[in-house]
């Protein structure tokens, strides 16, 4: 019997033999990683062979849908994009919004995988049941808006297009998979897998509704969810007014906007950055997700161009990290980074690593001379000239496009100083500074994909007052707060949900959702449980890619150098004792190995 | 420094005020804490100058969802808001000579007396259904404390033996004049005690209402109001002033909140994990009124700062943690 929330089937296409078949969703699979996030690292955890290249055929890239996609349910339009990243060698889950996932949904398959890899560039169509290889050898080289426009006029307008554009087809290790143009599964490079497996696009629609067990009692924990949203002050008010780049004033305000590749926390000219400049000067329109009723996204327009965003972290990461105070630039360089489909937090950071190379003249003289004549000037921070012209050069993966193109880390250890790299096992770190936000820290040096605010997104209390405020300098009682964001953010990927509903909702919400969709009694402890296995298997992939204890750590800046001024000033990071309470919470042992008695309490044994 | 070793002493100024508390005292309110009890400790509150019968209505609907203790509305709602009501358990609070209270004795007692017979009679349902907030002419407080005692008076008197809660405006008085607006209102034959209007220089903070709980013992309700928006508060609010468990319940201790679906929905969060939440450090000067003296007046002010300056938590105001 099919349970709710679920179509009961798995669509796994072999890009190498042309072939689809159609498996039945196995039953435990659904009940114990939930779907989504969860049920991708189940089928990647079982399937995928150790130690491989990421971007060899025998990867797989798993497109997830959860439970509550297509449902209604308030901000349930998210899908999960699971692979092994080529960026990190971790395990990568990265998730996106706007209408595609409801779509994937609605084509009767919970999840796709997809393995091998095409002779020749192709799409995936997939009508309903139906499913087709199609030529995109017209398509390649295209950029994601111009792929976009093209395959929706080729299939159907009706359809939603998830995409690479050339960053993905070129092997940037951290090309993005853009959706309705804009909307980006983006970090940590599915993009370049999928490019790779010489998959331009996957194009979705479908007629198929999400069963729902109990469609009284859904109603009313849908309607209870949508009504603590609606009311509760980030949600209603804050996201809404100025989308998520009300964040810069809040977090420069904190003395924690990382500037100038983390060198400092506060960036004087953050107001003219700010959510409410942008406002001002750029804003067209709301922009909201299928079943949002907060709208986010910023729908904008600059001299020239126009497109969606740029977003708080995109702002940060092509602005006052590179030192760059000009909103337009940012906004320009956004739309690259769109269009050529890559990931702007990668793309910032691994410029503004660069810019520090620049200036501490750690690069070597032809490396200059050949940004010297790319860029047509130098590469110190504050020039948004360059930073405009290096999202072209990563987006085509040429010149010093190509270094920068590997990320930051690969960069900064190219030139003997890897201690630049402003990441956590190899994925740039976001728009938040550890030390003036601890837990982040910690969250930080323990996610599962590397350096992310996504996996436990401590902000809402050390910064924002959701659920509470709690003192963001201190390391006591930190290790337990991030322990229950992860295991609940791992929830919320994995039930189809927007993480901002964290900002409202509690673990009650969500057991009620998916416990009245499934139609199986469900407890928050029991869901959190489930959060809980979910992160244990992530670890467990990679520890069996050979990731140990010494990869749960921060870039040392954070332990050696205080910043010099804002209203985090002096402050500096000691992991070491979070960490060690953190391994104990989890149960895991000194190493951050979960002990046998955890496994077997997680039914991982 | 917590509650239990905080001195009765007011004019201690080395005392640090309460801004911390023993996390597994935090415990073991959290965990006797159902929904359904903090629901039946709410009234649900607003008072903004453009609110409107759809934000009434919708008031009522949580009351009615999610088991609020009462609605409190500015008078004027008095034509609608016992109608909504009807045939519920859920009572009706209006704030009378909100929010300054200057108005004559007179005239609040012409107001209460007016409020209470339309509500039965639109209600039609007998006493015990109405509450009022009245709010105290804090600057003849300052210099004459009869005066204060003869305006409780005359509202409880017109009130019908309905249930008076005195505003005293914590924000505006210092600690010994808290203590004493307090005694005042309990001698008048006011029922409850109540900090804040929520318009004041200070809310709901749990070194105030600690001190109104002292002042007026266990058979008198404490209000605690203003600035209330998420559960940990309302649990250190409780620690505050209902550290008994017999004391929390809606005659007892109650809390005033414009956000009651977010304190339900945060919780829901500290109940899955009461140590978590409880040993996570709370910023003290958000809940702090030595650190809020932006709009104090100037006698207040200036004790206040004073002991803040002395502070160990001082770096969180240096560094506008909040």
């Amino acid at each position: 019997m099919v349970r709710g929330g679920f179509h009961g089937k798995i669509l796994r296409v072999d890009l190498s033999q042309k072939q689809v078949s159609v498996e039945t969703l196995e039953d435990n699979l659904a009940r114990d990683y939930i779907g989504g996030r969860g049920l991708g690292s189940a089928i990647l955890w079982d399937e995928l062979p150790p130690k491989i290249d990421p971007l060899s055929p025998r990867n797989k890239l798993i497109l997830a849908t959860g439970p509550l996609n297509g449902t209604g349910a308030a901000l349930s339009s998210r899908y999960e994009m699971v692979t092994k990243s080529p960026l990190t060698n971790t395990i990568l889950s990265t998730n996106s919004g706007g209408r595609f996932p409801i779509a994937l949904k609605s084509t009767g398959f919970d999840a796709l995988v997809i393995e091998g890899v095409a002779k020749n560039p192709c799409y995936l169509w997939v009508d309903d049941q139906k499913v087709e290889f199609r030529d995109a050898s017209p398509l390649w080289g295209l950029n994601s808006h111009q792929t976009t426009d093209r395959l929706l006029k080729e299939r159907s307008p009706q359809a939603a297009v998830a995409c690479i554009g050339p960053a993905g087809e070129k092997g940037v290790l951290f090309a993005s998979v853009m959706n309705e143009k804009d909307r980006a599964a983006g970090r940590g490079g599915a993009g370049c897998v999928m490019g790779a497996k010489k998959l331009k696009a996957v194009v979705v629609q479908g007629s198929h509704k999400t069963p729902i067990a109990d469609p009284e009692g859904f109603q009313e924990a849908r309607k209870n969810a949508l009504t603590i949203l609606s009311e509760a002050p980030i949600t209603k008010n804050a996201l809404k007014e100025y989308g998520t780049a009300v964040l810069i004033n809040i977090i420069n305000e904190y003395g924690a906007l990382p500037t100038r590749n983390f060198q400092e926390g506060y960036f004087p000219d953050a107001d003219s950055v700010s959510g409410e400049t942008l406002k001002e000067l750029l804003y067209e329109r709301s922009v909201a997700c299928a079943t949002c009723s907060v709208a986010c996204g910023r729908a904008t327009r600059t001299t020239d161009r126009s497109g969606e965003g740029p977003e708080y972290e995109t702002i940060w990461a092509l602005g006052p990290t590179c030192g760059v105070k000009d909103l337009e630039v940012i906004a320009e360089a956004n739309y690259n980074c769109n269009e050529l489909g890559f990931d702007t937090i990668s793309a910032g950071n691994t410029i503004a690593c660069a810019m520090e190379l620049w200036e501490r003249g750690y690069l070597d003289k032809a490396t200059q001379d050949i940004i010297r004549e790319e860029l047509g000037g130098d590469l110190r921070f504050g020039n948004g000239e360059a930073v405009l012209k290096c999202t072209e050069l990563i987006g085509r993966n040429e010149g010093f496009g190509k270094y920068l193109a590997q990320g930051s880390f690969r960069l900064a250890s190219r030139f003997g100083h890897p201690e630049l790299s402003m990441s956590v096992k190899g994925l740039e770190l976001p728009a938040y500074d550890p030390r003036g936000f601890r837990a982040m820290g910690l969250a930080y040096a323990t996610s599962n994909r590397g350096g992310c605010h996504l996996r436990a997104y401590l902000i809402g209390p050390e910064a924002l007052a959701a659920p509470y405020a709690v003192d963001r300098f201190t390391s006591e009682g930190k290790a337990p707060l991030v322990k229950l964001y992860q295991d609940l953010s791992a929830v919320i990927d994995s039930l189809g949900l927007c993480i901002f509903t964290i900002f409202a909702l509690n673990p009650d919400h969500y057991a009620s959702l998916l416990s009245t969709v499934t139609g199986e009694p469900l407890e928050a402890r029991q869901l959190l449980k489930m959060g809980e296995r979910i992160w244990n298997l992530e670890r467990l992939f990679n520890l069996r890619e050979g990731f140990t204890k010494q990869d749960d750590r921060l870039p040392p800046r954070f332990s050696q150098e205080t910043l010099p001024r804002g209203h985090s000033k002096n402050q500096v990071v000691d992991l070491a004792p979070m960490l060690e309470e953190y391994y104990r919470l989890r149960g895991w042992d000194k190493d951050g190995v979960p002990t046998e008695e955890k496994l077997k309490e997680l039914g991982l044994e | 420094m917590n509650a239990k070793a905080f001195p009765l002493t007011l004019d201690d100024e080395s005392r640090v005020p309460l801004v911390e508390f023993p996390p597994q005292d935090l415990v073991e309110i959290i965990k006797e804490l159902t929904l359904e009890k903090v629901a039946g400790l709410i009234d649900v509150t607003d008072l903004k100058a453009d609110s409107q019968e759809p934000k009434v209505r919708k008031m009522v609907n949580w009351a009615l969802d999610y088991g609020f203790y009462a609605i409190c509305v500015n008078p004027v709602e008095v034509d609608l808001l016992p109608r909504l009501l009807k045939g519920s358990p859920v009572k009706e609070s209006y704030v009378l000579d909100f929010p300054l209270g200057k108005s004559s004795i007179q005239s609040k007692s012409r107001q209460a007396a007016e409020i209470v017979e339309m509500s039965r009679d639109l209600r039609g349902e007998g006493p015990g259904k109405v509450e009022l907030d009245m709010v105290i002419n804090v600057g003849r407080f300052k210099r004459d404390r009869n005066y204060t005692g003869e305006e409780i008076e005359a509202v409880v008197q017109a009130a019908q033996g309905e249930l008076v809660k005195v505003i005293i405006r914590s924000g505006e008085l210092t600690e010994e004049e808290i203590v004493e607006a307090c005694q005042v209102a309990k001698e008048a034959g006011a029922h409850f005690v109540k900090n804040s209007t929520g318009m004041d220089a200070l809310g709901a903070t749990p070194e105030h209402i600690w001190l109104m709980r002292e002042a007026v013992g266990p058979d008198r309700g404490v209000k605690a109001a203003g600035g209330i928006r998420e559960a940990m508060t309302v649990v250190r609010l409780i620690y505050a002033g209902a550290k008994e468990p017999e004391l929390r319940e809606p005659l007892r201790f109650r809390i005033g909140t414009s956000s009651p679906l977010n304190i339900l929905a945060t919780m829901n969060w500290i109940r899955l994990n009461p140590q978590a939440w409880a040993e996570a450090k709370v910023i003290p000067c958000t809940i702090c009124p030595h650190s809020q003296t932006a709009k104090q007046r100037r006698e207040v002010r200036e004790i206040y700062m004073k002991k803040c300056r002395l502070c160990p938590y001082r770096r969180h105001r240096k560094d506008k943690d909040f």
